[in-house]
């Protein structure tokens, strides 16, 4: 079973306290089908770029290039100022200006932009590190869209601000080496080697083989046999992506509210959780990351009540067929879309066909290549559809479950647009506490008529040889603070390696 | 004496209580470590065995899972999406079941658990199982969980199926030997046929499975090639150094062995720990046991001790000497009756010496009145008559001699007395003892015709020199001869002999006299001590202790009623010419001062 393609990637000899210190990360691309660019600019951005504000795990923003903030008594007018000395990784200065730029540039950018950046009229730099941002309507989500978006210089996209900057870049795989004048200062790590596996097991076994020192993402399935090795360290975080099955609301069935509902009270969502993640996640109660501040967690989700459910189906209107079918049969059927080469997915989309049929809903699967899928929702042709959401903040929220306002066009076309007036009161609220009430107004609409079955938010892991320290605070990802990443004293130190897009699969 | 009862005492307890303590604690700790190791092959060698049959189960499940999918579909005229859905019931129902494949004739899909396309093939070359069901060699999915294949082929009449085919993960077989743990350090790992490892409860041990490691050169899987290794034990080094108990036994049908195994040092840490404390009670036992009897023993052995020492004392005379025995059993009684009989012995003795002190002041006393009565009587006399004749100038000239003779006789007896309590003045010349002999028989010739004793000279040819005081020796050989004439009853000889050999100057003085008692001849020469009827018996003490001051000997012997013989011995010195002494230096115990030429001297052959 061993497939080699070119030159191979075999233990290498370490080298103790000589060197510069190498952190070997592999990066198992989890879209076999689309183009392994796509998962190695995520990793390279991670290491490579610096944002203006930073995003913490419960969604309050925190300084970044920009040491602080103000704004205005109306909120429209934001002032950021930069910390002094900044630099680009090619050694240019990045002023108020540079920022001021690079904005302007991702503001004319065509395709869709963060709701965050939506609302901004204008920007101006003041000086060297003062930059001023007018808002045409106040925003909660500016400083979010800030956040997803590295500064890099106009000159081009790889000139970032990050702690490491690009050495060399393959098709599949990167190597990067630290910035010196990184504004949190020059990480201890010299040297940063991506590599991209094309299988999850590639991954593992090249780092189990010590042939990589960090894993970027790890199947919960896999944990426990390994978060008890001492030569590895394992973290868990819950991840900020929502598994959800949508509903087209111009169906005739699931156009219904109380047949969505029913359905949210036929679906036994700790059931799939234990079955599909060996337990390691969380039912989710609607598409806002629960650990954000502003999360209410008094939106419980659908308590899982086959009675309840079988009862809302009672009510449904058996006219608006063909949904529906009158008389004996599945009192709802309909059809879901579930991307192709996903095992889990499928897994997920036969398990949620198994609890909506003990209720009598009939949902057929239909498997689609993933950028048929894609066309399919964008264009409205489907029933339902399962995927797993990015969570991130409440801007991601916003922009997927936002109907079409003549901004952009709807990232899915579902028709559902009871949440439209409690998602723009959270993206134009104007402190915390409007932000916290538009919150629960969110997620109390998204519950009491739900777009979807909102089913459970993953655990991630990532895997670290225990040849680095990394940081202890286990509420945080060990990846945003990539910088403070040691050696252990006494590690021995990998050496630098030619980059190669081949690898061996033992 | 002292060393024997001890040597007896530290032998009773060896043989009482340390020797069968020893061997006790050598039997026990043998035994210990035989059981031990037993009990702990055993132990490993049922958790191998349990695991074992845990894996079958196991395996032979989700077989019989397989089998009750095809009863499910076999004969049952179900359409595809019939049969779709109830291969998804069961890979839902079922976590191990990844998918669920009916194949037809040619291989291909038929239906599939799958929504897309589905991932299996069938295999015909997989070892048969149980029921028909092959099982294919074990594999690492994208989550690096074990995973395998299982096949069932299908004979249905009248359908095209041919085979049906499950992807199982394996996970469970990760579960059941990490399950198995023997202490901290106690794992459990299974082999494949082909020698691949395939499981490991040892997390740190799991790269092993995904660098496709086969297990090579261990004792129990040496034979093991597409076999499952036969349940046995062994101990190995492993490659870091460490000693294993390893055990092994077989999965039945699956070719497949789990092994399971612990450090030696973890292993035997109980019976370790066990044998110490066994080894610490022994040995204290031992001490305590040495201890006791040493304690015992010596409270035992010490008032024998006691007593011995005090009899050596009183042996010595140490009659004052008393035991202290402080106990209450029968040596507290014998130590009563030691100290009681000592207590008796210094009355007796003190009775002895009262006795001894009365009779020596009698005989004092008597010897005193005899030697000084008489020139007393003599002045005595001689007053009264100087009385009546003072105007004979005759008589008191011979009044002056008489006294002063007398005088001297008494002056000679406090002599004598005085010699006995301090050292004798000697002044050391060399002397010719024939000349010395001579001279004594000159003096005492009167002496010798009164008695009616005959003399008779036995001298060496040649003088006899020694180195000695010649008015000290004199007057031994005068005591000697008067002894001699006094016990040598008229008509009897007085012989005086001298001879010189071997260095040595002997000079014997025989008598055919009365003899002395054989059981008075060892103390005549004590003080005070005589065998005549009169006298202080101070003679034969002094001439002692003079012939011993000169460096020479005195002996007697003697029988009684055929004579005595006094013989004195002493270094003889080279011949030297002497001058002459006058009888006045005689007389007046001067010695010869002058030495003339060696070897030149008088011969006195007088008989």
């Amino acid at each position: 079973m061993v497939g080699v393609v070119g030159c191979s990637r075999t233990n290498r000899p370490a080298e103790a306290h000589a060197g510069p210190v190498v952190l070997r990360v592999g990066y198992a691309d989890p879209q076999p089908t689309a183009s392994p660019d796509v998962g190695l600019n995520v990793v390279v951005s991670i290491f490579s770029d610096a944002r203006l504000v930073t995003l913490t795990r419960d969604g309050r923003p925190g300084p970044g290039l920009a040491a602080s903030w103000e704004t205005s008594s109306d909120h429209l007018t934001w002032r950021f100022h930069l910390r002094p000395g900044l630099s680009f990784h090619d050694g240019a200065p990045l002023t108020a200006s540079s920022v001021r730029r690079w904005l302007v540039q991702a503001l004319d950018r065509p395709g869709p932009r963060p709701p965050g950046l939506r609302d901004i009229a204008s920007v101006e730099a003041n000086g060297p590190t003062d930059l001023v941002v007018r808002l045409r309507r106040p925003s909660s989500l500016l400083l979010e869209a800030l956040s997803f978006q590295p500064v890099v210089s106009e000159r081009t996209d790889r000139n970032g601000a990050g702690p490491f900057l690009l050495e060399k870049r393959r098709a599949r795989a990167a190597a990067l080496v630290a910035f010196d004048a990184y504004y949190q200062g020059r990480p201890a790590i010299d040297r940063v080697e991506l590599q991209v596996y094309p299988r999850p097991r590639a991954a593992w076994a090249a780092l189990l083989r010590g042939e990589i020192d960090f894993l970027y993402d790890v199947a919960p399935e896999a944990l426990s046999f390994l978060e008890h090795a001492s030569t590895v360290q394992v973290r868990t975080l819950l991840r900020q992506y929502v598994y959800m099955l949508g509903f087209n609301v111009r169906h005739a069935a699931l156009g219904q509210s109380e047949v969505r509902r029913a359905l949210n009270h036929a679906i036994d969502r700790q059931r799939i959780v234990d079955h599909l993640l060996g337990g390691h996640g969380v039912a989710a109660s609607g598409p806002v990351w629960p650990l954000h501040w502003a999360f209410d967690p008094r939106i419980r989700p659908y308590a899982y009540d086959t009675a309840r459910a079988q009862v809302l189906l009672r009510t449904i209107q058996p006219r608006t067929a063909p949904g529906a079918r009158p008389g004996s049969g599945p009192a709802v059927t309909f059809s879901c879309l579930v991307p192709a080469g996903y095992p889990r997915l499928e897994r997920l989309a036969l398990l949620v066909q198994q609890q909506l049929l003990e209720v009598g809903v009939d949902m057929a699967i239909e498997v689609l290549p993933e950028r048929e899928l894609r066309g399919r929702l964008v264009a409205g042709h489907f029933d339902a559809y399962l995927l797993d959401m990015a969570g991130l903040g409440l801007s991601l929220p916003y922009w997927f479950w936002r109907s079409g306002s003549g901004e952009s066009a709807p990232f899915v076309k579902s028709g559902y647009a009871a949440a439209d007036a409690a998602l723009d009161g959270v993206r134009h609220a104007r402190g915390d506490r409007e932000l916290e009430s538009a919150v629960h107004e969110l997620q109390k609409v998204l519950r009491d008529d739900p777009p979807g079955l909102f089913l459970y938010w993953g655990e991630l892991a990532r895997a670290v040889s225990s040849r680095f320290e990394i940081p202890s605070d286990r509420e945080r990802d060990i990846l945003g603070a990539i910088a403070s990443w040691r050696l252990a004293p006494g590690a021995e130190r990998a050496t630098a390696q030619p980059l190669s897009d081949s690898f061996v699969e033992r | 004496m002292t060393g024997t009862i001890t040597r007896r005492f530290v032998m009773l307890v060896v043989t009482a209580a340390v020797a069968p303590l020893l061997v006790f604690g050598l039997l026990a700790i043998s035994s210990l470590d035989s059981r031990t190791r037993a009990s702990v092959v055993a132990t490993n060698q049922n958790a191998a065995d349990r695991a074992a049959e845990e894996i079958n189960l196991y395996v032979s499940r989700n077989a019989r899972m397989l089998q009750a999918v095809a009863a499910d579909l076999q004969h049952t005229r179900l359409e595809r999406w019939q049969q779709e859905r109830i291969l998804r019931n069961y890979v839902l129902a079922f976590p191990e079941l990844r998918e669920v494949t009916l194949f037809d004739g040619a291989s291909l899909p038929i239906a599939s658990s799958r929504l897309g396309e589905s991932q299996l093939v069938p295999e015909t070359r997989d070892a048969p199982l149980m029921g028909g069901v092959s099982v294919a060699p074990i594999d690492l999915d994208d989550d690096l969980l074990p995973r395998t294949r299982m096949t069932l082929p299908l004979k249905p009449a009248g359908s095209p199926a041919s085979a049906l085919v499950a992807d199982l993960t394996l996970e469970e077989l990760w579960h059941i030997v990490d399950r198995v743990r023997l202490g901290q350090q106690g794992f459990a790992w299974v082999v494949g046929r082909d020698g691949r490892l395939i499981a490991h409860g040892n997390p740190d041990e799991k790269p092993r499975i995904a660098r496709g490691e086969r297990v090579e050169g261990h004792p129990l899987l040496a034979n093991a090639s597409g076999q499952a290794a036969a349940r046995g034990a062994v101990e190995r080094v492993d490659a870091s150094g460490r000693r294993l108990v390893s055990v092994a036994a077989p999965v039945p049908r699956l070719a497949w062995t789990i092994v399971v195994e612990q450090p030696v040092a973890e292993a035997f840490a109980p019976a370790w720990r066990l044998r110490r404390q066994l080894v610490t009670a022994v040995t204290l036992a031992l001490f305590t046991t040495i201890l006791l009897g040493a304690l015992w023993g010596r409270a035992f052995i010490r008032p024998i001790f006691a007593l011995m020492r005090g009899t050596e004392a009183l042996a010595q005379g140490r009659l004052d000497t008393r035991v202290r025995i402080e106990r209450t059993d029968e040596f507290k009684k014998l130590g009563d009756a030691f100290n009681a009989m000592a207590d008796r012995l210094t009355e007796l003795q003190q009775a002895t010496i009262r006795h001894a002190q009365q009779a020596m002041f009698g005989r004092i006393a008597a010897g005193l009145v005899h030697d000084l009565s008489h020139p007393v009587q003599n002045i005595s006399n001689n007053c009264k008559l100087m009385l009546k004749m003072h105007e004979d100038s005759e008589y008191r000239a011979t009044f002056e001699r008489t006294v002063m003779r007398e005088f001297r006789s008494i002056q000679r007896v406090f002599e004598d007395l005085r010699n006995l309590a301090r050292p004798i003045p000697l002044e050391r010349f060399p002397v010719d003892v024939n000349r010395a002999l001579l001279d004594v028989t000159e003096r005492m010739t009167s002496g010798f015709e009164t008695a009616g004793v005959s003399l008779e000279l036995d001298l060496a040819d040649d003088p006899v020199y020694i180195e000695g005081d010649l008015f000290a020796l004199g007057r031994v050989l005068r005591n000697l001869v008067m002894n001699a004439i006094q016990a040598t009853a008229p008509g009897g000889r007085i012989t005086l002999a001298s001879d010189a050999s071997g260095g040595r100057a002997r000079i014997e003085v025989r008598d055919t006299g009365c003899g002395i008692p054989a059981d008075r001849l060892g103390a005549i020469f004590e003080d005070f001590v005589t065998t005549k009827r009169r006298g202080l018996g101070l003679g034969l003490a002094i001439s002692k202790k003079i012939v011993e001051e000169l460096g020479g000997t005195i002996q007697v012997t003697s029988e009684v009623g055929r004579g005595s013989t006094f013989v004195l011995e002493f270094p003889a010195i080279a011949a030297v010419a002497i001058t002459p002494l006058s009888d006045e230096d005689l007389h007046d115990g001067k010695a010869a001062s002058a030495i003339e030429v060696e070897g030149v001297g008088r011969t006195s052959g007088a008989r």
